[in-house]
């Protein structure tokens, strides 16, 4: 709803105004327009592409607005369609005084006859005199208004008073009080339990006492045996409830309406080592993660105090019927999974980046979602230093896992991530052996000597490492090593001579690698080749480098070899949405790229 | 969602960009089909679509599993895809197949037997550690999974579960109690449920499972027909101090509430769910009977034994396909007054579910006499009654298949017997009947 909260007056408008509805008989029309590029001013003077007009009522159809003058009382009566009686409210503002109606029919639009009440006339608090009794002699305990009945009801019970239906509805009608002797414990509860990483869950706690503060808390230990952990403050609300996808935290490892802040938002225990990275190796069992509720807003000292309630949810990578095929045929070393069913199936070759090794739970997951993946290694875990393939290698890979019987070798597509995205880009322009269908580069450039084997990118790279900064903590910012991107055309991938669709995906608070001034470098030469057509470019604000599938956490630094820790960069949350959005929109590109026969009609 | 995308090529780009690719005459369809949640319990929704297929065509739905015992079973049914080449089960109509109309979850419920199984089979999950894992196909054209030629177009795997994970599985042999013992995860102490299912004996865990998936610490207690209880197998020889016994253990665990404990029961555990509340001297917060009378025709003491099961067959009616229904033993003119449970005393609320095709209870008829009998007393607000047209005996968690009728014992020789039920109000009625339990449960249970 950001275009209506937003809201601001238009530049040039009169200084401190407020934007208040007075005749609530009428609607708020609000135009709504959309336009060609990033627009930040002179909207006025530029025609949209597309308007429509929106009304924003605050009077639901049927309420009735009755005009109160009685007993020298001053206010306005909505009352909500129907026979009634109806609860009750008394409405009134602050110090701006005068009649302020729009409230009321608001609350009347939900069902409660509402009240409007002047006590002092606009602008005049310093002639505000109303003894309290104008206040209690306006609130009759029942009275008979425009042939309705108005029971009278504090504020404060309202809410209590209208939840007290359980939600068995009439059965409960029939539980005699007797059997209820001691509380009820709380009841938490997340569905499902069994998810992929990539699905939601939704978390609720109740028969908490109303309005109470409790700690909603996630606990997970990884394979390397470091505790991960997040947390949320709540209030319950006047039933006694928290749902996290609907309430505020307000305070924790994650604030606001956060249905997945439980898990984005978590970070390893205090007192932990520092630079840790969660990554699962073993992508045939699930993540584990303890989700406990506890009492009060507490930070601290979890594991030493009982929770209130406690639950188990499982997050895996990989969906059942999913095969994992280990791969060592000509040399190409990786691991193949492969959907359940008959296939063919569209494939993906999927790489990560300098800190090697093999790496498979994204292409599990992309297995799961009916993609043939496979996960490729190609230098030892932390050998960069001896990461010496040539690009030989990894047409070869590229062959095996097109040529699979269970592959349709039409759509074959490859997702890098870092250097991954470097070799990807490479591929797609430079090989006369493998024609990808699409190519999705996460957080990568196209720097590379040309002609270069790894041995060559990793030469480049040390060569510029004086250009090396570090932050505050001593840990190591390495996006200036590649910058200023070259004009040399021999120092630089010829991203001219792409020839499929092209998904560019980068953080602009990416610490490693400068992707988004290469992006800008990539978007301007296949522009000249006239190719741009070809390039989809997504950009996130303050999002590093590091963008993994969704609710995985974010990690600003973590150790990458040695004594080294790498600055990645992003900001918690907005990485988070980054990591969550950017993971649709590649499923997205893939399924109109590889699965779809008319991807004119696919929608992206 | 996020405020600043910045998307630097618009949609029309996309659409150039894929223009520009050169179509290969090979490139073939690649359907997709889809389920989601993956993983589920048993209870839960899926939504299953096909996607890139050829539009308007004919297409059949198939699900196929193995039961624990290595039966096969399987489901079916026929589609036709939309204009834009897609199926969805939670929109589209069956045309065809083993369930007819929109049926979103007609491939689990409509399970059967696959073609030249065992005769007489119940689907009933023994290791409820492990899921059931289903596989659901896409085939080209309207067929029958089992003709030879069908084309398989895709495919996706499921698994449905009957306990979540952290749900802890506890074997109870204590005071020569038979049971199994399910706890959620967490400290609790939790409300719990005592779990009772009919004379075919044995210790049936599934539906404890369940509700222990659902936060109640629940007992599903064997009290004829297992090997760790005294013989012979086929009569009840445990009377009311053992069902005392088998609530005393529940109540005093630490993890349960002790004055938060329900009691569901299905057939002859619905009768026992009725004597224990009313006469071993425990009182349950409320009770949940599916489809059981009031006495038995079969009590040999005053305690509850019985006799064995074949000795009293006065009353059993065999169909023309030689299947015997007991339904005539528990009409409430046959029950002996001395078996009959004194409802007048019954102390919390009673949910009482009623299959109207149950072939094998009388139960509209116990029910009728339950609510008099309660009415007579001054107790009517305890009552709440739900009856199911089309709906047989075996009322169990949603979208499982019903067995209309099924193997009931080999010895002295082979008799099947007769549930009732057909299958889509059958499954009306589980999906209907388990959400209302659930809320009948949490009312009493956990308000």
């Amino acid at each position: 709803m950001g275009l209506l909260w937003s809201m601001r007056s238009v530049p040039g408008s009169c200084k401190g105004l407020r934007l208040r509805k007075t005749n609530v008989c009428t609607p708020q029309l609000v135009h709504i327009s959309v336009y060609d590029g990033h627009v930040e001013e002179g909207f006025t003077e530029r025609p949209p592409l597309a308007s429509v007009l929106s009304e924003r009522w605050f009077i639901g159809p049927g309420v009735r607005r009755v005009e109160v003058q009685e007993k020298g009382v001053r206010g306005t009566l909505f009352i909500p369609p129907g026979p009634g009686p109806f609860p009750g409210v008394m409405d009134m503002w602050g110090v701006r005084g005068g009649l302020v109606e729009y409230r009321s029919a608001l609350l009347a639009s939900h069902g409660y006859a509402s009240r409007a009440l002047q006590y002092f006339a606009a602008g005049e608090l310093s002639s505000a005199s109303k003894e309290f009794e104008y206040f209690e002699d306006f609130h009759p305990k029942e009275r008979v208004q425009s042939g309705f009945k108005v029971r009278r009801r504090a504020l404060g019970q309202l809410q209590s008073s209208l939840s007290r239906r359980g939600p068995a509805g009439d059965v409960s009608q029939t539980r005699p009080s007797s059997t209820m002797s001691s509380a009820a414990p709380p009841i938490l509860s997340v569905v499902p339990s069994r998810a992929l990483v990539d699905e939601t869950f939704r978390v609720t706690v109740q028969n908490l006492p109303p309005s109470s503060a409790v700690t909603l808390h996630s606990l997970h230990r990884s394979e390397d045996e470091d505790l991960w952990e997040a947390y949320g403050h709540y209030v319950s609300d006047q039933r006694g409830s928290v749902s996290v996808a609907d309430d505020f935290s307000f305070g924790g490892t994650y604030t606001g309406k956060e249905a997945m802040g439980l898990l984005w938002s978590m970070r390893p225990v205090p007192g932990s080592c520092k630079g840790l990275r969660l990554k699962k190796t073993n992508v045939c069992t699930p993540q584990l993660v303890h989700i406990s509720v506890y009492d009060g807003h507490v930070e601290e000292g979890f594991t030493e105090r009982p929770p209130l309630a406690s639950v188990l949810s499982e997050r895996w990578f990989i969906g059942p019927g999913v095969r994992r095929v280990e791969v060592q045929e000509k040399g190409v070393r990786g691991t193949l999974f492969i959907p359940p069913g008959p296939g063919p199936f569209p494939g993906v070759m999927d790489m990560w980046g300098g800190g090697g090794g093999l790496v498979e739970y994204r292409s599990a997951l992309l297995a799961s979602h009916g993609y043939a993946s496979l996960a490729l290694q190609y230098f030892a875990a932390g050998e960069l230093s001896s990461a010496s393939k040539e690009f030989e290698y990894f047409e070869t890979a590229f062959n095996v896992i097109r040529l699979h019987p269970l592959v349709s070798p039409d759509r074959v597509g490859i997702l890098g991530l870092c250097l991954g995205a470097v070799i990807t880009n490479h591929l797609a322009a430079e090989s006369s052996v493998i024609k990808p269908r699409c190519c999705v580069c996460v957080s990568g450039v196209h720097i590379c000597p040309r002609g270069a084997s790894l041995t060559g990118i990793y030469q480049a790279l040390v060569a510029n490492a004086h250009k090396t900064q570090v932050d505050e903590n001593n840990q190591e910012i390495w996006r200036y090593r590649e910058l200023p991107i070259p004009d040399d055309l021999a120092k630089k991938i010829d991203v001219g001579k792409i020839n499929c669709p092209m998904l560019l995906v980068n953080g602009l608070d990416d610490q490693n690698l400068p992707t988004v001034e290469a992006a800008e470098d990539m978007a301007h030469m296949m522009r000249a080749a006239g190719k741009d057509h070809l390039l989809t470019r997504i950009e996130y604000p303050a999002t590093g480098h590091l963008i993994e599938p969704p609710y995985s956490p974010h990690f600003r630094a973590t150790k990458f070899i040695k004594q080294v820790i790498l600055v990645w960069g992003g900001q918690t949350k907005p990485h988070s949405d980054a990591q969550e959005d950017s993971w649709k929109k590649i499923l997205a590109f893939l399924q109109q790229h590889l699965y779809s026969n008319d991807p004119t009609g696919a929608k992206m | 969602m996020i405020s600043c995308i910045r998307v630097f090529r618009n949609l029309a780009c996309l659409h150039r960009a894929v223009a520009g690719v050169r179509w290969n005459s090979s490139f073939k369809p690649a359907p997709l089909l889809t389920a989601a949640p993956v993983r589920a319990l048993i209870d839960e929704h899926i939504s299953i679509k096909g996607r890139f297929l050829p539009p308007q065509s004919p297409i059949t739905v198939c699900a196929q599993m193995q039961s624990d015992e290595g039966d096969l079973w399987e489901s079916f049914a026929h589609y036709n895809t939309n204009a834009d080449g897609t199926v969805n089960l939670s929109r589209d109509h069956s045309v065809g197949g083993l369930y007819l109309g929109c049926e979103p979850m007609g491939l689990f419920w409509g399970l059967q037997p696959a073609p030249g199984s065992r005769e007489g089979l119940r689907l009933r999950k023994k290791n409820v550690e492990t899921p059931y894992v289903m596989l659901l196909s896409l085939l080209e054209g309207h067929v029958s999974p089992s003709e030879r030629k069908t084309t398989e177009l895709a495919a996706v795997s499921t698994e449905r579960w009957y306990m979540a994970p952290g749900v802890r599985r506890t074997e109870i042999r204590q005071d020569g109690v038979v049971g199994t013992l399910f706890f959620p995860p967490g400290p609790g102490p939790f409300p719990a449920v005592l779990d009772l299912w009919g004379m075919g004996g044995g210790l049936v865990e599934y539906r404890a499972a369940l509700f222990a998936s659902k936060g109640y610490a629940s007992f599903s207690l064997a009290y004829l027909g297992h090997k760790d209880l005294p013989g012979p197998h086929n009569r009840v020889n445990v009377g009311d101090p053992y069902f005392k016994s088998a609530y005393r253990i529940l109540q005093d665990h630490r993890q349960v509430v002790a004055d938060r404990i329900g009691i569901v029961g299905l057939s002859f555990g619905a009768y026992l769910s009725l004597r224990i509340a009313t006469r071993v001297g425990v009182k349950p917060s409320c009770l949940v009977c599916i489809n059981g009378p009031v006495g038995s025709t079969m009590l040999t003491h005053a305690d509850g034994r019985t006799e064995n099961f074949e000795n009293e067959q006065r009353y059993w009616r065999f169909d023309d396909q030689g299947c015997v229904s007991f339904k005539e033993m528990s009409l409430p003119a046959n029950l002996p007054p001395e078996s009959k449970v004194k409802l007048e005393d019954l102390p919390c609320p009673l949910m009482y579910i009623v299959g109207e095709d149950d072939l094998s209870t009388s139960s509209m008829e116990n029910a009728n006499l339950i609510e008099q009998t309660l009415r007579a007393a001054g107790k009517s607000q305890l009552f709440t009654l739900l009856s199911y047209p089309g709906a047989g005996h075996l009322i169990e968690p949603p979208y499982t298949p019903n067995s209309r009728v099924s193997l009931w014992s080999f010895k002295p020789r082979k008799l099947y017997t007769l549930w009732g039920g057909q299958p889509a109000s059958h499954a009306a009625a589980q999906q209907d009947a388990w959400k209302k339990i659930l809320d009948f449960l949490d009312s009493h249970l956990r308000r």
